[in-house]
C-alpha cells in the first residue's frame, strides 16, 4: 500500500525527489569513501572502492523510482513520446490509419447520434413508460384505426379503473390572425389535463387548467417551443396576447418546452372546447363521429399494462353490449394499449438498427485493415524491438508501448471521426426531420461523445491487441542481415483478417444491394398518373370564412381561372385528395343496388374523392369506360360517381359497372356510376385501393384541397407565379405549399432513399477498405517473397506462372471469405425483410451481383501486387540476400 | 534460481532495517548498512543496490518516515525513523520470522 500523500508528493515534486535521491546516494558514497580512507586507502582508491561496493547507481535509482509508484505514468509519458516520434517518422502509415479510423468512427458516431436521439433517449415526459395510447380498432370495417368519438372517450374516462388520467387529442389546421400575415397553424386539440398527464411543465406562463375544456370556456392557447421561436422570436411577452382564430379571440397562456413532434408537429394547442368541430353539438352526442384521433392515458399507480389492457377491453365489450347499433358485430371492435414511446418510432426502428449494425461492420473491417497495416509495420520494426528487448525492456513493456501507439492513433482517428460526424449529423437531421418525429432531438451530446470515446478506445484495443509480439526473436537473429524475422503465425493472422474482411463485406453489400433493388422497384412503380408536368398548390381554407359551398367553390373556381391564365398552363383541376400522399384514412360504408346486406355484416366502404371535371385529364388518369365528369354534374342533376378499376373489379368482376347505382345513405339517394378510370397509387409502395370519385359541383365544396396545373414547361418554373396568383384571390388565405407531383413522389421515396444512400455509402466504404486490405497483404507477401520468386524465375517459371501464383494466393482468401460471407448474408438479410419493397431477402440477382463485384474488385486489388511480382528480376533478387 | 534468493533476502532486509531503526532511533542509509554488518559480525554485507530501494519502498508504505538532517561529519543526510505502523509491522514480522526459523530448524534437526 502506498499512501496517497506520498504518491502525490512524489508525482508533483518529481524534481525535488530526483535531487534528493541523487543527494542521498552521494552521501552514502561519501561516507563509504571516508571509511575507506580511514582504513588506509588513498582518496582515489577509496572512491573507486566505494563505487564498486555500491554497485550500479543508476540501477539502484531506477529501483527506488519503482518504489515510488509513479512508474506507470512515467512509462505512459515515455510511450506517448515514442509513439509520437515513431509516427512522425512514418506519416503515411499514420495518415492512412487515422483516415480509415476516422471514417469508421465518424460513420458510427453519426448513426449512433440518430439512434440515440430518436430511439434511446427517454421522452421529455414524466415517467414516459407509464404513458400509453388507447387504440380502438375494428378490423372488420376495413379501417386501420378508428379513433374515438367524444361519447366513447367520456365513457372510457368514467368507467376505467386502471388509469389515473385520460386525455383526448386530435389535430387540425386553423388560421391564426393578428400577425402581419395570416398564419396557418397545426393545432393540437386536447383535454385540459393533457400536459399534466404527460408531466410537461411550461417554459413560460401556464398550461391548461381544470375546466378550460368545458364547452363555453374562454378560448386559450399554448404555443409549442418551435412555433414560439420561429413566429415570436422567443419573446416571453407573447403570454397574455390575444389572437383571432375561428372568429373568436384566443389568449396565449403559456409556452411549452421542446417536445417531440407527436402525434403531429402541432404548433399551438387548444382545449377541446375551443375547437369548433369538437364543440359542435352533434359531435358531442354522436357515438360514431370519431373526431378524437389519439387517446393518451397514464397508468394508475400499481396498475400494470396487462391489467389496464383487460380493463379497456372490458369497457369496449360493455359499450358493444349497450350500443349494438354503433358497433356492428362484423366490425369486430377491439381495444388495445400501446406504450407511447413505441408509437413514436414504429417504422424508423428497423432501418435505424440496420444502419447502426452496418456502420459497426464497416468499423470492424476498418479495424482489420489497420491491424494488418500495423502488423506489416511491426515486421519492419522487428530489429528495433529486438534491440529494445536486449536493452532490458520486458515483453509487457513493449506490448504496452505498441498499445499506446495504437490508442494514440485511435484517439486522433476518433477526434477526426467526431468532426466528420458533426457535419454528417447536420445533413442527416435536415433530411430526417421529414419523416422522424424526434429528429429535432438529434444532437452530438454527452452520451454520443461517450459512445465515440468508447468506440475509439475499443478500436485501438481491437486492432492493437491482436498484434503478436516478435516471438522468441533474439537480438542475434534479428540483427542478422536480411533476416525475414517473421513466423508463420503472423502471415496466418493476416490471411485470417483478409478472409474476415471479405466475409463481413458480403452482408453489407447484400443489404445495400437489396435496399437499392427496393428503391429501384419503387422508382419503377407506375403511379398511374403524370408526374412530370403537373404542379400542385395545396390550400386549407379558413373554414370560419369559407363556410358554405358557394364561398368555397368560388375560391377554387377563381383559383382555377387565375391559374389557367399563367403562360404554359394547359389545363387546371381541383382535388380534395392528392395522390401519392399516403392512404386515405377516411371512408364511408355504401351499398350496391340490388345487393342487400345480411344483417350484422359490414358492407363495403370507400372514401369519396371530390374532383373537378378536368381532374382525370390533368393528372393523366385514363378513362377506361363511360364518361368523365361534366360541368352539368351539379347538386341539382342526377347524382353520379366514377370508380377506379380496383373497385370495379372487386364488385363487378364480370360486368360493366357503368349504369349501376350505389348509396351512401341507406337508399335515400342513389348515385349512378358513369365511368371507370385506371388505378392510381395513393401510396407508392402500396397496391392501388378502392377509389370513388365525386363531382366537385355536386359536393359541399372542398375545404382542404390541391389545385393541380398541367404545364407545358417544367412545372417548377411556374411555382412562384402560381403561389402569387393564389394569394391575390384572398391575401388572408395562406397557401400551404406549391410543388410538382414529381417532388410529391420524391418526398414519398425520401426515407428509403436516405437509408439506401447510407447503406450504399457504407458498403462502398467497406468494399474500398477490403480491397485495400487484400492488396496490402499481397503486396507485403510479395515483398517478403522476392527471393523465392527470383529463384522460381531463375529455375524457369514464366511471368504468367508467377502472376497466377500470387493471384491464386489472394483469390483463395477472397473465395473463402465470399463463401463465409454469403452464408452470413443469407441469415442477416432476413432482418431487412420489413424494410424491403418487392424484393425477396434472398434475391439471387443481388447475391450474384455482390459476389461478382467483390470478386472483380478483389481481383483488381490482387493484380497490382501480382504484376509487381512478375517484375522481379531474378538476378537482382538472388543477389540482394 | 537467482530471483528466488534475492527475493528471500529482500524480505529479510526489510525486517533487519525495521529492527535496526527500532533499536537505534533515526539513522541514515549508510549508518543502517554499517549497523547491520556490525551486528551480524560481518556475515551480512548489505548490498547498497538493494538497501536504498528497500528504504524507499518502506517509506512509500509509511512504515518508516524520512527527514533531512546533518550527519556526524557535517553532511546533509536523509535520516530514517520507524513510524507507529512500522513498529506494529516489526512485531508481526519478528513473530513470523521466529516461527519460520524455528520450523525450519525443527525440520533440519529431526529429519
Amino acid at each position: 500500500m502506498k499512501s496517497l500523500p506520498h504518491l502525490l508528493h512524489r508525482l508533483f515534486r518529481r524534481d525535488t525527489a530526483e535531487t534528493e535521491l541523487a543527494k542521498e546516494m552521494e552521501h552514502h558514497l561519501a561516507m563509504e569513501t571516508e571509511a575507506n580512507v580511514r582504513a588506509g586507502m588513498s582518496a582515489d582508491e577509496a572512491r573507486l572502492a566505494a563505487l564498486r561496493t555500491f554497485g550500479g547507481v543508476a540501477q539502484a535509482q531506477e529501483e527506488c523510482r519503482d518504489a515510488w509508484g509513479v512508474r506507470f505514468l512515467d512509462n505512459l509519458r515515455q510511450d506517448l513520446g515514442y509513439a509520437r516520434r515513431g509516427l512522425r517518422h512514418n506519416p503515411g502509415y499514420a495518415a492512412v490509419v487515422v483516415l480509415t479510423l476516422a471514417l469508421g468512427i465518424g460513420a458510427n458516431t453519426a448513426i449512433f447520434s440518430v439512434v440515440h436521439g430518436v430511439l434511446l433517449r427517454p421522452l421529455a415526459y414524466a415517467d414516459p413508460d407509464r404513458v400509453v395510447l388507447v387504440n380502438q380498432s375494428a378490423p372488420g370495417s376495413g379501417q386501420a384505426s378508428l379513433g374515438f368519438s367524444v361519447p366513447e372517450f367520456m365513457d372510457y374516462r368514467e368507467r376505467n379503473r386502471t388509469f389515473s388520467a385520460l386525455s383526448e387529442y386530435h389535430s387540425m389546421w386553423f388560421i391564426l390572425l393578428g400577425r402581419p400575415e395570416p398564419v396557418r397553424v397545426q393545432t393540437g386539440v386536447v383535454s385540459d389535463n393533457f400536459f399534466d398527464l404527460l408531466g410537461v411543465q411550461p417554459l413560460h406562463g401556464r398550461t391548461f387548467t381544470a375546466g378550460e375544456d368545458r364547452i363555453g370556456a374562454a378560448p386559450v392557447l399554448v404555443l409549442s417551443y418551435e412555433f414560439w421561436r420561429s413566429e415570436f422570436g422567443g419573446d416571453p411577452g407573447v403570454v397574455g396576447r390575444v389572437f383571432e382564430m375561428n372568429n373568436k379571440p384566443h389568449t396565449v397562456v403559456g409556452v411549452l418546452p421542446p417536445l417531440p413532434a407527436f402525434p403531429n408537429a402541432s404548433q399551438v394547442y387548444m382545449p377541446a372546447s375551443a375547437c369548433p368541430f369538437r364543440a359542435a353539438p352533434n359531435t358531442l352526442t354522436n357515438r360514431t363521429g370519431r373526431i378524437v384521433s389519439h387517446v393518451f392515458a397514464r397508468l394508475r399507480d400499481g396498475a400494470t399494462m396487462t391489467q389496464a389492457g383487460e380493463d379497456s377491453r372490458r369497457i369496449g365489450a360493455e359499450l358493444c353490449g349497450e350500443f349494438p347499433a354503433s358497433y356492428p358485430i362484423s366490425d369486430r371492435h377491439t381495444v388495445d394499449l400501446e406504450p407511447v414511446d413505441h408509437a413514436f418510432t414504429g417504422e424508423a426502428r428497423t432501418p435505424l438498427y440496420v444502419l447502426l449494425a452496418t456502420s459497426g461492420f464497416v468499423l470492424l473491417i476498418a479495424c482489420a485493415n489497420v491491424a494488418n497495416l500495423s502488423l506489416a509495420r511491426l515486421v519492419r520494426r522487428d530489429r528495433e524491438l529486438a534491440v529494445r528487448t536486449a536493452m532490458g525492456a520486458g515483453r509487457g513493456r513493449i506490448f504496452r508501448q505498441l498499445l499506446t501507439e495504437n490508442l494514440l492513433l485511435a484517439g486522433v482517428g476518433g477526434l477526426a471521426g467526431l468532426a466528420l460526424a458533426a457535419v454528417a449529423v447536420q445533413l442527416l437531421v435536415r433530411y430526417a426531420s421529414q419523416f422522424l418525429p424526434r429528429a429535432g432531438e438529434i444532437t452530438i451530446n454527452a452520451p454520443v461523445l461517450l459512445f465515440a470515446l468508447v468506440v475509439s478506445v475499443l478500436t485501438g484495443l481491437i486492432f492493437g491487441s491482436r498484434v503478436p509480439l516478435p516471438d522468441g526473436i533474439t537480438l542475434a537473429n534479428a540483427l542478422k542481415d536480411g533476416s525475414r524475422g517473421t513466423g508463420a503465425g503472423r502471415s496466418r493472422l493476416r490471411a485470417t483478417l483478409v478472409v474476415g474482411q471479405v466475409a463481413i463485406s458480403v452482408p453489407l453489400l447484400v443489404c445495400a444491394g437489396l435496399s437499392l433493388r427496393s428503391l429501384q422497384a419503387l422508382y419503377a412503380v407506375d403511379p398511374g398518373l403524370e408526374t412530370n408536368r403537373v404542379l400542385s398548390a395545396k390550400v386549407s381554407l379558413n373554414w370560419s370564412r369559407y363556410k358554405d359551398f358557394a364561398t368555397r367553390y368560388g375560391y377554387w373556381e377563381r383559383g382555377m381561372q387565375e391559374a389557367a391564365k399563367l403562360s404554359g398552363v394547359q389545363a387546371v383541376a381541383l382535388t380534395g385528395f392528392e395522390p401519392l400522399n399516403g392512404l386515405a384514412n377516411f371512408s364511408l360504408p355504401f351499398q350496391i343496388e340490388g345487393r342487400p346486406l345480411a344483417p350484422g355484416v359490414a358492407g363495403p366502404r370507400v372514401g369519396p374523392i371530390i374532383v373537378s371535371e378536368d381532374y382525370f385529364q390533368v393528372i393523366g388518369q385514363p378513362l377506361l369506360r363511360g364518361r368523365a365528369f361534366l360541368s352539368t354534374d351539379t347538386a341539382q342533376a342526377l347524382p353520379v360517381a366514377i370508380i377506379n378499376q380496383t373497385l370495379a373489379q372487386r364488385h363487378w368482376p364480370d360486368e360493366d359497372p357503368v349504369g349501376r347505382r350505389l348509396t351512401f345513405d341507406n337508399g335515400k339517394s342513389w348515385r349512378t356510376i358513369v365511368g371507370v378510370v385506371a388505378d392510381t397509387r395513393q401510396q407508392l409502395d402500396q397496391a392501388p385501393v378502392d377509389e370513388l370519385y365525386s363531382p366537385l359541383r355536386a359536393s359541399g365544396g372542398v375545404l382542404a384541397g390541391s389545385l393541380l396545373v398541367r404545364t407545358t414547361q417544367p412545372p417548377e418554373l411556374l411555382s412562384r407565379q402560381l403561389r402569387a396568383a393564389m394569394l391575390t384571390l384572398d391575401p388572408q388565405q395562406p397557401v400551404t405549399r406549391v410543388e410538382s407531383m414529381l417532388e410529391v413522389r420524391d418526398k414519398a421515396i425520401a426515407p428509403r432513399r436516405l437509408v439506401t444512400t447510407l447503406l450504399g455509402l457504407f458498403a462502398l466504404l467497406a468494399l474500398g477498405i477490403t480491397a485495400a486490405g487484400i492488396g496490402g497483404v499481397l503486396a507485403f507477401s510479395v515483398s517478403q517473397r522476392t527471393q523465392e520468386i527470383g529463384i522460381r524465375m531463375a529455375l524457369g517459371a514464366s511471368r504468367a506462372d508467377v502472376l497466377w501464383m500470387v493471384l491464386r494466393q489472394g483469390l483463395k482468401l477472397v473465395v473463402l471469405g465470399l463463401a463465409v460471407g454469403t452464408l452470413a448474408a443469407y441469415y442477416l438479410s432476413q432482418l431487412m425483410a420489413g424494410v424491403l419493397y418487392a424484393v425477396p431477402t434472398t434475391d439471387p440477382l443481388t447475391f450474384g451481383a455482390v459476389g461478382l463485384v467483390l470478386l472483380a474488385v478483389a481481383t483488381l486489388a490482387c493484380l497490382l501486387p501480382a504484376r509487381r511480382a512478375t517484375a522481379v528480376s531474378p538476378v537482382a533478387a538472388l543477389r540482394s540476400t | 534460481m537467482p530471483d528466488y534468493k534475492s527475493e528471500l533476502f529482500q524480505g529479510t532486509l526489510d525486517l533487519l532495517i525495521l529492527r535496526v531503526l527500532a533499536a537505534g532511533g533515526a539513522m541514515h542509509g549508510w549508518g543502517i548498512a554499517q549497523r547491520i554488518q556490525l551486528l551480524s559480525r560481518d556475515v551480512l554485507v548489505v548490498n547498497q543496490g538493494s538497501l536504498y530501494p528497500a528504504l524507499h519502498r518502506l517509506e512509500a508504505q509509511a512504515l518508516i518516515a524520512a527527514e533531512w538532517g546533518v550527519s556526524e561529519n557535517n553532511r546533509q543526510a536523509k535520516f530514517y525513523e520507524l513510524t507507529r505502523k512500522g513498529h506494529r509491522q516489526l512485531a508481526d514480522e519478528t513473530a513470523y520470522w521466529e516461527r519460520f526459523t524455528s520450523a525450519v530448524g525443527l525440520v533440519l534437526k529431526n529429519s
